[in-house]
């Protein structure tokens, strides 16, 4: 035999027994995956800032998510947008499909990215025990606080708008019937006490502006105890919260938390005190969601993607920037007392504050009022500001964050769940709206809810409000029959509050995904 | 076999005859690696902390959902068939019939949005091709100055698609294709063809207000309401007294049955001539050139014909600012697709051949003229019926017979001349 032939044959048996399975079967080296992640600390920390991305993708990616549809179902504004624009914003704010039957998935984007985030949070709490925290239990309890916090985040906002949700709690790919809202609102309340049990007692500047809390984690449990208790008409948070205990928290927050009111309403507002702009750590914010300049095409999202809807229509005037449109209903102009120093901050007003607006003719549901807490800005050259800082383009490079909790919405609620000091917190509230004018008014129902109109106005939670009060009493706030200019011409406009009572004030779930689930998902009433 | 001894000379027309058979299989693992597992992505995943704007904390997380099942695909395809040429060996017959069937399909299927994470990749069922193919071709030399040939070829086939290993035994269409926020209309689903279009079924438009109040269904309610005249007319095909997404169901095939071709050639003296054709016939096309989703964008001339009082059109309904009658997907949307085009035709003429001269310059100077896309026969109404195009997203490669209005191919006219020393 020749000696080459020998090699043959002994490379040849090399061959075949030299492979085993575990060769075969490579994990990549390269490559971070479920398997060779989740295992340290520093892993917990980067699986959890991809928690809050996720946060901020669901909240902030969608022109029509969270924020956009709790104005425009809101008494508080209209669908405006452009005179030409599909009618998908009719549809939301007239609660009916039929205005826009072509807008069958109106929420798409919402539903996926909060599903997103989920998924996020849900794998990051299954692999809690898989990490090794020894010595670093306290890292434990605070990552798994703050997980359970953005999870009850995701769900209150989804089971709000949505009613009956899919409720997942593990990474399953699984084609699940919505839950009854009872059990959502039972986790909701098991992961923000965990959070408000297990996060540190420290005043909220020992962290960087943006973590969870304990303040927030508290406060929002109050939020959720009103909401449950309100719009499904129970006597506490799914037997695990009274309003006594919910009441404790927020006193906990009011004498814990280092937390303040800013001492000018307009402060808080970048486009109403420019200079003077109290900026996005200031004392008052409890919990935000954060945005910046930097998202792009390329797969970058952190920026916030709806605040455009907001501005004016294709028109900018300093400092106000141009966007597309979503109109102020005028009676919340007309609401305000004119000493009430939050009229200015709150609404932009063409005619009052003389801005030169002339592009009725783009613009659906004209009213001559805007947003001015959440409006994209421009600099005296009418440059936009989020291009000046870096960001790609006026659309997504909004940077301003979303305050969720502000601090006067901790005082109010304590003021509603009854606190010894109620007066007290409705005054300092009242106060700080009114300056030198102020005049005291009892705290009662009314004038707290009222108040809260006055004081929350475009900032997400009017809608909420009204509907926890129940479903007729925001039907007939809601209702609506004028006249609104249509690119220039008068047009009848007519919210029915039979279309709310119908749909219990909830939002199309996406048609898609009834399609995906062969019928598992119920599309909600007055939405087929 | 015209080898064999029972038949080698016996058959005077039969110059040639062979019988073909053969099995193969082929895989494919066109997937991307480590499909099998749950990949974390940390790109384009950030926070900002603090008050620096721009300053961003790198996360993580999960992207993918893993399949650890996954292998590869195969492709299965038996063919039985036979060659043969008769009368000297003037017509050529070829004939195959063949089954296809691809096994194991990948395919990345779209999941509920619940799941939170990219579809896995999975292995999706099967599509079964069978069919026959048959080319013939016949050649003549009648003289020195003449010779022709004709050849002709056609092939039959059948797809279906087998069994799908998802929840709903389907793997659905992607949405937002031919126009923003459209819905998904096309699919794969067992015992249809694959992406066949699925929507609603329509039944003309309605002419009348009585027409609209007496469209009702068993129980006497009326089914379309909210219609007014001069709306579609959607048939209630699962009979419970409304138009839902139940009502959708397979209007129309994007896979032809049937596709063939032709050639013609021949040779006058200096003279020659070419032609060749090609064509499909039973399957349909997808049209869709507008954006359904706002009321500004531009129509085709085809508009004009559409319902604007009774009796205008039953098939083309009213036009409404938010275009309730196009924005649901339907049987409108779906055309015929047959055609016969004439692919290309050439005359040339030598000069060479012509001057007859021995110690002429050039072995060959022929002067020639083609046209190619001379003119199809079709009955479609939209651009060019020959779209070749489906919705395609890396994962999704099954769709075809969409015609979104893409320029259609030009026709060329060429002439030239060959030189041979």
């Amino acid at each position: 035999m020749k000696t080459i032939n020998k090699y043959i044959l002994v490379l040849g048996l090399i061959a075949l027994v030299g492979c085993s399975n575990d060769y075969l079967n490579t994990e990549p080296v390269t490559e971070l995956t479920e398997n060779n992640f989740y295992q340290t600390p520093e892993d917990a920390w980067t699986a959890l800032v991809g928690c809050y991305d996720g946060l901020q993708v669901a909240t902030g990616s969608n022109a029509e998510g969270f924020y956009t549809i709790s104005e425009v179902m809101s008494d508080d504004c209209f669908g405006g947008t452009g005179n030409s624009d599909g009618f998908g914003y009719q549809a939301m704010d007239e609660f009916d499909f039929n205005r826009a039957p072509g807008s069958a998935n109106l929420l798409a984007g919402a539903w996926k990215t909060y599903y997103a985030a989920m998924n996020r949070c849900n794998v990051l709490i299954s692999k809690m025990d898989q990490i090794n925290w020894s010595g670093n239990e306290d890292l434990r309890n605070q990552y798994e606080s703050e997980v359970k916090f953005i999870r009850a985040y995701l769900y209150f906002d989804m089971v709000r708008i949505w009613g009956n949700i899919p409720l997942l709690t593990v990474s399953t790919a699984e084609n699940l019937p919505q839950a009854d809202p009872s059990e959502v609102y039972t986790l909701i309340a098991e992961d923000l006490l965990f959070a408000a049990n297990n996060l540190p007692n420290q005043t909220y500047n020992s962290v960087p502006n943006g973590r969870v809390t304990r303040w927030a984690a508290k406060s929002l449990l109050a939020r959720v105890y009103l909401y449950y208790t309100g719009y499904y008409g129970q006597s506490d948070l799914a037997g695990l919260v009274t309003q006594g205990e919910a009441l404790a928290h927020l006193e906990d927050v009011i004498a814990f938390s280092g937390h303040g009111l800013v001492s000018n309403f307009s402060n808080l507002w970048p486009a109403a005190s420019l200079t003077e702009y109290a900026g996005e750590d200031n004392q008052e914010v409890v919990f935000s969601i954060k945005y910046t300049h930097t998202s792009d095409y390329d797969g970058n999202t952190d920026g916030n993607h709806w605040m455009v809807m907001f501005g004016m229509r294709e028109f900018s005037s300093f400092p106000y920037g141009n966007g597309w449109g979503v109109t102020v209903n005028s009676k919340l102009y007309d609401l305000y007392n004119e000493n009430d120093t939050r009229r200015t901050s709150t609404i932009i007003a063409v005619e009052e504050d003389d801005i030169p607006f002339d592009n009725q003719a783009g613009q659906r549901e004209y009213t001559g009022y805007y947003n001015k807490k959440y409006t994209p800005m421009v600099d005296e050259e009418g440059s936009s500001l989020a291009v000046l800082v870096g960001g790609t383009n006026f659309m997504i490079g909004q940077f301003q964050d979303y305050f969720a909790i502000r601090y006067s919405d901790v005082l109010l609620m304590a003021a509603e769940l009854g606190s010894g000091s109620a007066q007290a917190y409705f005054n300092q509230v009242r106060q700080r709206a009114y300056g030198d004018n102020f005049t005291p008014l009892t705290v009662n129902q009314t004038n707290l809810m009222n108040e809260r109109h006055l004081e929350f106005a475009l900032e997400g939670i009017r809608y909420w409000d009204l509907l926890r009060q129940g479903v007729s009493v925001a039907a007939a706030e809601i209702a609506e029959s004028t006249t609104l200019l249509n690119g220039g011409v008068e047009t009848p406009k007519n919210i029915t509050s039979g279309n709310i009572q119908t749909t219990q004030g909830l939002s199309q779930i996406p048609n898609t995904q009834i399609t995906l689930s062969a019928g598992v998902l119920q599309q909600n009433a007055g939405w087929q | 076999m015209t080898n064999e001894e029972f038949l080698q000379d016996k058959l005077n027309w039969l110059n040639y005859f062979k019988l073909r058979a053969s099995w193969g299989q082929v895989g494919n693992q066109n997937a991307g690696a480590f499909q099998y597992l749950t990949r974390i992505r940390t790109a384009n995943t950030n926070y900002i902390f603090g008050t620096e704007e721009g300053t961003l904390t790198p996360g993580a997380y999960p992207y993918n959902l893993s399949n650890p099942n996954l292998q590869w695909e195969t492709a299965e395809e038996i063919d039985l068939g036979f060659d043969a040429r008769f009368f000297n060996s003037k017509l050529n017959v070829n004939f195959d019939w063949y089954r296809k069937e691809q096994k194991d399909w990948l395919v990345q299927a779209p999941i509920l949005d619940t799941a939170g994470a990219e579809a896995p990749w999975i292995n999706g069922g099967s599509v079964i091709n069978t069919g026959v193919e048959l080319a013939l071709s016949y050649n003549n030399r009648v003289n020195d100055d003449f010779s022709y040939n004709v050849s002709f070829n056609g092939a039959y086939n059948k797809n279906e698609v087998g069994s799908i290993p998802t929840g709903d035994g389907i793997i659905h269409g992607p949405i937002n294709q031919l126009w923003d926020n459209s819905l998904e209309f096309f699919r794969a689903e067992e015992g249809h063809p694959l992406g066949y279009f699925w929507g609603y079924e329509t039944a003309g438009v309605f002419q009348t207000q009585e027409q609209v109040n007496n469209y009702v269904s068993d129980s006497g309610t009326m089914i379309m309401p909210t219609a007014v005249p001069g709306d579609l007319i959607f048939v209630d095909r699962n009979g419970d007294g409304i138009i839902t997404e139940a009502d959708k169901t397979e209007i129309g095939d994007p896979n032809p049955d049937f596709t063939y071709g032709f050639s013609l050639g021949a040779n006058y003296k200096a003279w020659d001539f070419s032609l060749q054709a090609n064509g499909v016939a039973g399957n349909q096309i997808v049209q869709s050139y507008r954006n359904q989703s706002g009321a500004y964008q531009n129509w085709t001339t085809q508009i004009l014909d559409r319902w604007h009082g009774p009796g205008s059109s039953n098939t083309l309904p009213r036009v409404t600012l938010d275009n309730r009658n196009y924005n649901k997907f339907s049987d409108i949307y779906v055309k015929d697709g047959d055609f016969l085009r004439l692919s290309t035709v050439t005359l040339g003429f030598d000069i060479a051949k012509a001057s007859k001269r021995k110690n002429f310059f050039a072995d060959q100077l022929r002067l020639y003229f083609s046209v190619l896309n001379l003119y199809t026969f079709t009955n479609y109404d939209g651009m060019d019926p020959e779209v070749g195009f489906g919705i395609s997203e890396g994962s999704y490669n099954f769709s075809s017979g969409v015609d979104l209005g893409y320029y259609p191919r030009p026709r060329t006219y060429m002439m030239g001349l060959n030189v041979k020393f």
